[in-house]
């Protein structure tokens, strides 16, 4: 049976995600954070060292109520990192990674992530199995071209935000992945008021895939080999089908600004509705806080599900002033 | 001044070395952390309702009122490459480790005594330890041939 554990600095089982992990036993190790104050880290959590296996898995999550996504405000809060809304990870120190995945069977859910100069996460294995981030936000500031967001050389990436507030590097670096690496319902940006440069997806060869993924603020969707269909870019996609190409930055998003980003999606975007139904990559069919998929017609594309003013008001009246 | 979270046992244990390498040994730092720290139930060596682990008898947290959390932050950093062209597929935990072997048995007695205490009769031991009695007890991690 697996061993649930709390996780935060408010009189919790562990005080620190590392202790926690450095803890670890085999039966299911689940961890639930806390927000009871900003996990704010020096150097990079490493989930490695333990004899992970599908019933000996790892799962770090927040617990119930704790995260940006069960926050009561969440459809109207700015979508980007805000510890204030949920429970965050941030690591001080330039140029260190944040969370580190060297080992199968980990999985990542509802967490914000924050860095400075290196990956928010950095799945690095392409031997790895069982390997999922879910529904988290990652946010970094590059500084060299060859720096990305995130890395994923194994697994599945699904509902998540990327952000890279510098005037370089890229979004999500598939190195050399593993087949089936996927990245599903994902968005990858650049606040518009920084640089365009580098690209929203890049792989060093083939073996990923990049569905239903928006990627804005960069000057490629994409470089190397990927397939996948029904993204969505400012910039021409070079691979798929059903793509929302050279599409305008500013129609897609709340806000685009660096200080002021809010990356939910708006009214009248090109996101809306043009993605395809993916049970297999997301099988709760929902988005990054839980709202179900579709609202529409279609899933929306990116990590945004965007609620639809409903009808069902406007037929009530009608039919009480007996029209209809 | 600062609180440290100290392993002492060798937690990996499956055989293989491209696992165990990672997993935190006998004397590394899991965290360091300012005055007055919140400590987790377990880290204090409480015995929580299924959690397999009982008391928790790998960790002792030890309070450092003469050491900085500079001075102890070095104690988490992770060794790294020697040559990046050529990774270690071995890379260890900590690069340094608090080296019970070095502990005088006399000056440093308290400690001793923490650290084969796995009872844990008291969730913490505070040492009045300068900066550098505790830096006299540092090894760098030997890297793993490979």
């Amino acid at each position: 049976m697996a061993t649930i554990s709390t996780i935060g600095t408010s009189a919790r089982n562990y005080s620190t995600i590392s202790a926690w992990l450095a803890a670890f036993a085999t039966g299911g190790w689940i961890g639930e954070c806390y927000n009871d104050s900003e996990f704010v880290i020096t150097s990079a959590i490493a989930f490695s060292g333990h004899s992970t296996t599908s019933p000996n898995f790892i799962t770090l999550r927040t617990a119930a109520g704790q995260g940006f996504k069960d926050n009561a405000s969440v459809q109207t809060n700015a979508l980007r990192y805000n510890a204030s809304n949920g429970v965050g990870v941030r690591n001080t120190t330039a140029y260190t990674n944040v969370i580190i995945v060297g080992e199968s069977f980990v999985t990542i859910q509802n967490l914000q992530i924050q860095g400075n100069g290196s990956y928010a996460y950095d799945n690095n294995q392409s031997a790895s199995s069982g390997v999922v981030l879910d529904s988290c936000i990652l946010d970094i500031v590059l500084t060299a071209s060859g720096q990305a967001t995130a890395r994923l050389r194994s697994g599945i990436m699904r509902n998540c935000l990327l952000v890279n507030r510098g005037n370089t590097g890229n979004g999500l670096d598939f190195s050399y992945p593993a087949t089936g690496t996927v990245a599903a319902n994902c968005t990858s940006v650049r606040p518009s008021d920084k640089t365009a440069a580098n690209s929203a997806f890049m792989a060093a060869s083939a073996n990923a895939a990049v569905k239903n993924c928006a990627g804005f603020g960069f000057t490629n969707f994409s470089s190397g080999s990927l397939t996948g269909s029904n993204n969505c870019s400012d910039q021409a996609i070079g691979f798929g089908t059903s793509n929302q190409a050279s599409k305008t930055y500013a129609n897609q998003f709340v806000n685009t600004l660096n200080a002021t980003a809010d990356f939910r999606e708006k009214s009248g975007a090109d996101l809306f509705n043009n993605g395809f139904t993916d049970t297999t990559d997301v099988p709760a069919a929902v988005d990054i806080v839980g709202t179900a998929r579709p609202q529409s017609a279609s899933w929306d594309i990116g990590c945004w599900e965007l609620i639809v003013a409903s009808a069902t008001v406007y037929s009530s009246t009608l039919s009480m002033m007996g029209v209809g | 001044m600062c609180e440290i979270l100290l392993c002492v046992k060798d937690m990996g244990n499956s055989g293989n070395l491209a696992i165990d390498s990672h997993a935190p040994k006998q004397g590394d730092v899991v965290d360091v952390h300012p005055d007055e720290w919140s400590w987790g139930q377990c880290e204090l060596g409480v015995v929580v309702n299924g959690n397999p682990n009982g008391n928790h008898p790998f960790f002792r947290v030890i309070k450092l009122p003469n050491v900085s959390v500079a001075q102890a932050a070095r104690m988490t950093t992770p060794e790294v490459d020697i040559d990046p062209q050529n990774p270690s597929p071995y890379l260890q935990y900590r690069a340094f480790f608090l080296d019970k072997s070095k502990i005088n048995g006399t000056t440093m007695k308290a400690l001793l005594d923490n650290w084969n205490d796995d009872g844990r009769a008291s969730g913490f031991i505070l040492l009045n330890y300068t900066a550098a009695q505790i830096n006299n007890i540092v090894t760098q991690r030997t890297p793993i041939l490979f």
